[in-house]
């Protein structure tokens, strides 16, 4: 059994799964949201018996024993049963349900894509570099502060900076904006929240490197050809995306990156400079890959399914 | 011998040494706001917010024609209180870097009275002729009998005198708790204001400044101890000085190890030329305030309706809802959403909506009702306004610096038509929103019914709400 950890809406999910049923695979989506309100869990300890994992919930049943590769796509918040109403016993209900459930992922011995508490870790943007530099792989020159002076200080070095915020979507969008006067006359409220500054990084084209498991499908996203070439996400509908190759070094720090954050699935990015240079920009654990697909016919899904469908053995 | 290079010269601490010597209730008052200066400092109460208007009266005693001078030459001294009173003076901008800190807006306005002490209309002016050729820091220009013209009521007016002194002395002030017929500035006729018969190094109006500090419990920001360095200013934020400076000294001049950056010789109540001070500074501006609070808490007014800025300047604000891209007026539907943040959502500023009472009235009718037609008509100008300070709450406060500056670029929303679609419609309520909040400001403001606080929020919201519609309009129009 293969448990597809997500949403209905989400087409990712959806798309992996139909590809694990033409597979022939057994698999499930499983929405956190309906737990506990509408879902079921009991796990139990009773000699001799193995472990009882039993999820019960609106659409499947799973026995977590018989599981064996789980899929963290997009684990949705738990929900609480609306006969609660006071928040003491809302807070103390969803924060039971995460006690249990959290221990139940720990207890699991199967295979995950990615292992919640790495895909937790390597979230983390400051990390995220930490490790990129340990390992040799270039990033830009980086000040992550809520401090004004310094920040002045760091755009006044780097001729040209950009500054970006930890979280952006697309429905609070917050793009990677190179500073000018307009942000540096507004440095005092910089000590609100940390920012990231980074020196810009001028780039040939930006590239999106999908790894899954030991396959990786680096795609080219030609972002300067674009109206907004600081940030390829801002007019990613414009751009041309298509597959490139990139040097087998790289190609090895990047195994050597997914392997040292613990991940099976990671989207990275990086911006080839035009001296050469492949420099990290982020990575992102659980990055869509369905946009590069449909342009670069890069074998993504099929690949997701397969590394599902055929777990290495466990160590 | 006529000195070739002029210093200023100001009679203030001659006048306090008379009264302390001959006035026994002035002795004690000094003591009881001293007191009340250093605890005023020390809590930091609320006092008066906003800014005060001080009605002023200027008397011209003149004995030489050219000494009655003109309005203009009075009003351009007006003008320059204004500005100094208020940290909008130009030459601010001379201020070393390292004491921009320190200078601050005193919060205090002044205009030529236009009622008298009878409530009869006046211009403010006073002209008296004298046989008297000049007066010194005597008082005797405070009177009719010695040749001057009678302060009037103190607890209504700043007393402006101005005259012919001798002996170079520029002017001088009485401290607050002196007499109230003597209480006032005086200023030498050629040092005062811009323009006329005002002479350099005297004539930016400075010497005003520096004796309506006085008037307002400023000491000498040496500290009156000749050239030790042990007298004080009763004023914490200025550093340790040994004497005056005079003329326009070169930044930095140390004294009593007050090193690196030295004396802060360009204080209004430093002794150089009218071009070489510029600044007050918070501790400063507390002490003003201190006094405005105790021994002055008569004087003046809250200076009546900073404006609101939509007011004066519609903008592109309420034109706005002619566009007939904004469907929103014609839409009964909208309502607050718990989701919908005019930016001050996640603050206490939509606190309103839990607050009980009919203030959830308004905001929660529909547009309809205030686009067409007004439902508190000027007939009832107290109907259902509800103070706006009581709605918008603890105000929109500082935003993140991710947040307080624009996009760079539009572009996402050909990629995201979905995502950018919600963003055109939350800016779309969002400034339908900004506008019912707005229109009640407006109309509480011609109720009477804001405060400063609420100005200032309202302000606010008007400054976020244009930020929304260039945003809005950027969208829309493709940038």
């Amino acid at each position: 059994m293969i448990v597809v950890i997500s949403t209905k809406s989400d087409s990712h999910a959806t798309t992996v799964l139909q590809e694990l049923d033409r597979l022939g695979e057994p698999a499930t989506l499983l929405d956190l949201s309906e737990f506990p309100l509408h879902s079921r869990l009991s796990i139990g300890y009773s000699n001799p018996e193995p472990a009882l994992f039993h999820w019960n919930g609106a659409g499947s049943t799973i026995d977590f024993s018989q599981v064996k590769s789980i899929w963290w796509r997009r684990p949705q918040p738990y929900q609480h049963d609306p006969a609660l109403t006071d928040t003491a016993s809302i807070q103390f209900a969803l924060n039971e349900a995460s006690e249990a459930v959290s221990g139940l992922w720990h207890s699991l011995d199967c295979f995950w894509i990615n292992d919640p508490h790495r895909d937790a870790a390597a979230h983390r943007k400051v990390y995220q570099l930490q490790i990129a530099r340990q390992l040799g792989i270039p990033v830009p020159e980086t000040l992550v502060t809520n401090d004004p002076d310094r920040a002045r200080q760091f755009c006044a070095i780097h001729e040209k900076a950009i500054c970006k915020a930890f979280s952006a979507t697309q429905t609070h969008w917050r793009e990677t904006r190179l500073v000018t006067d307009q942000e540096i006359a507004n440095f005092d409220a910089v000590r609100f929240a940390p920012v990231i500054f980074q020196r810009y990084v001028e780039a040939v084209y930006d590239l999106r490197i999908t790894v899954i498991g030991n396959q990786i499908f680096p795609a080219a996203i030609h972002s300067q050809q674009t109206e907004y070439k600081i940030d390829c996400r801002m007019d990613i509908g414009s751009a041309k995306i298509e597959p490139v190759t990139i040097p087998p070094p790289v190609m090895t720090q990047l195994r050597s990156y997914m392997k040292k954050l613990g991940l099976v699935y990671g989207a990275i990015d990086m911006r080839l400079q035009p001296d050469g240079t492949y420099v990290f920009l982020e990575i992102n654990p659980a990055g869509q890959f369905l946009f590069i697909e449909a342009e670069t016919k890069q074998p993504m899904v099929r690949a997701l399914a397969d590394a599902l469908a055929n777990p290495p053995p466990a160590s | 011998m006529a000195d070739e290079t002029p210093r200023r010269i100001c009679g203030t601490q001659n006048a306090h040494m008379r009264l302390l010597a001959t006035d026994p209730e002035y002795v004690a008052a000094r003591g009881r706001i001293e007191n009340h200066a250093l605890e005023f400092a020390r809590t930091s109460p609320a006092g008066r917010s906003g800014i005060t208007l001080i009605p002023v009266v200027v008397h011209v005693v003149y004995n030489t024609p050219a000494q009655n001078i003109s309005d203009a030459q009075i009003n351009s001294q007006i003008d320059v209180l204004n500005q100094d009173f208020r940290k909008a003076n130009a030459d601010l901008a001379s201020l070393p870097a390292v004491f921009a800190p320190l200078a601050a807006d005193a919060r205090i306005e002044f205009k030529l009275a236009d009622k008298d002490p009878s409530n009869n209309p006046t211009t403010g002016i006073t002209r008296t002729q004298t046989a008297t050729a000049s007066f010194s820091d005597d008082d005797k220009v405070k009177s009719a009998a010695t040749g001057g013209h009678a302060a009037w009521n103190r607890d209504k007016f700043l007393n402006v005198w101005v005259c012919p002194l001798s002996g170079g002395l520029l002017g001088y002030a009485q401290f607050p708790g002196g007499p109230a017929a003597t209480d006032g500035v005086v200023i030498n006729c050629t040092a005062f204001g811009t323009n006329g018969i005002a002479a350099a190094p005297f004539n930016l109006g400075r010497t005003a400044t520096h004796e309506v500090g006085h008037f307002l419990n400023l000491r000498h920001i040496w500290g009156d101890d000749g050239t030790g360095c042990n007298g004080s200013d009763f004023v914490g934020d200025t550093p340790n000085q040994a004497g005056p400076n005079y003329g326009a000294p070169a930044f930095p001049h140390v004294t009593c190890g007050n090193g690196p950056h030295g004396d802060l010789f360009m204080n209004y109540m430093d002794y150089v030329d009218d071009r070489a001070m510029f600044m007050f500074t918070a501790g400063q501006v507390t002490r003003m305030q201190a006094c405005l609070d105790g021994p002055r808490a008569t004087l003046g007014t809250p200076k009546p309706n900073p404006t609101l800025k939509f007011i004066d300047d519609p903008g592109p604000s309420l034109k706005f809802r002619d566009d007939v891209t904004l469907k929103f007026a014609d839409d009964a539907t909208l309502k607050f959403r718990d989701d919908i943040t005019f930016k001050f959502s996640d603050d206490a500023t939509l606190k309103f909506r839990d607050d009980g009472g009919g203030k959830l009235k308004v905001v929660d009718d529909p547009i309809a009702t205030l686009a067409g037609g007004d439902p508190i008509g000027p007939g009832d100008p107290f109907g259902p306004v509800v103070n706006p300070g009581v709605n918008i709450g603890g105000g929109r406060g500082a935003q993140p610096f991710i947040l307080s500056t624009p996009h760079h670029s539009m572009a996402w929303g050909r990629s995201f038509p979905e995502a950018f679609q919600a963003q055109v419609s939350q800016y779309e309520q969002q400034i339908a929103q900004a506008e019912q909040l707005l229109a009640q400001c407006q109309q509480a403001e011609q109720a009477g019914a804001l405060t400063d606080a609420d100005r200032q929020q309202a302000n606010q919201i008007y400054e976020e709400y244009q930020r929304i519609v260039g945003e809005y309009q950027r969208m829309i129009h493709g940038q």
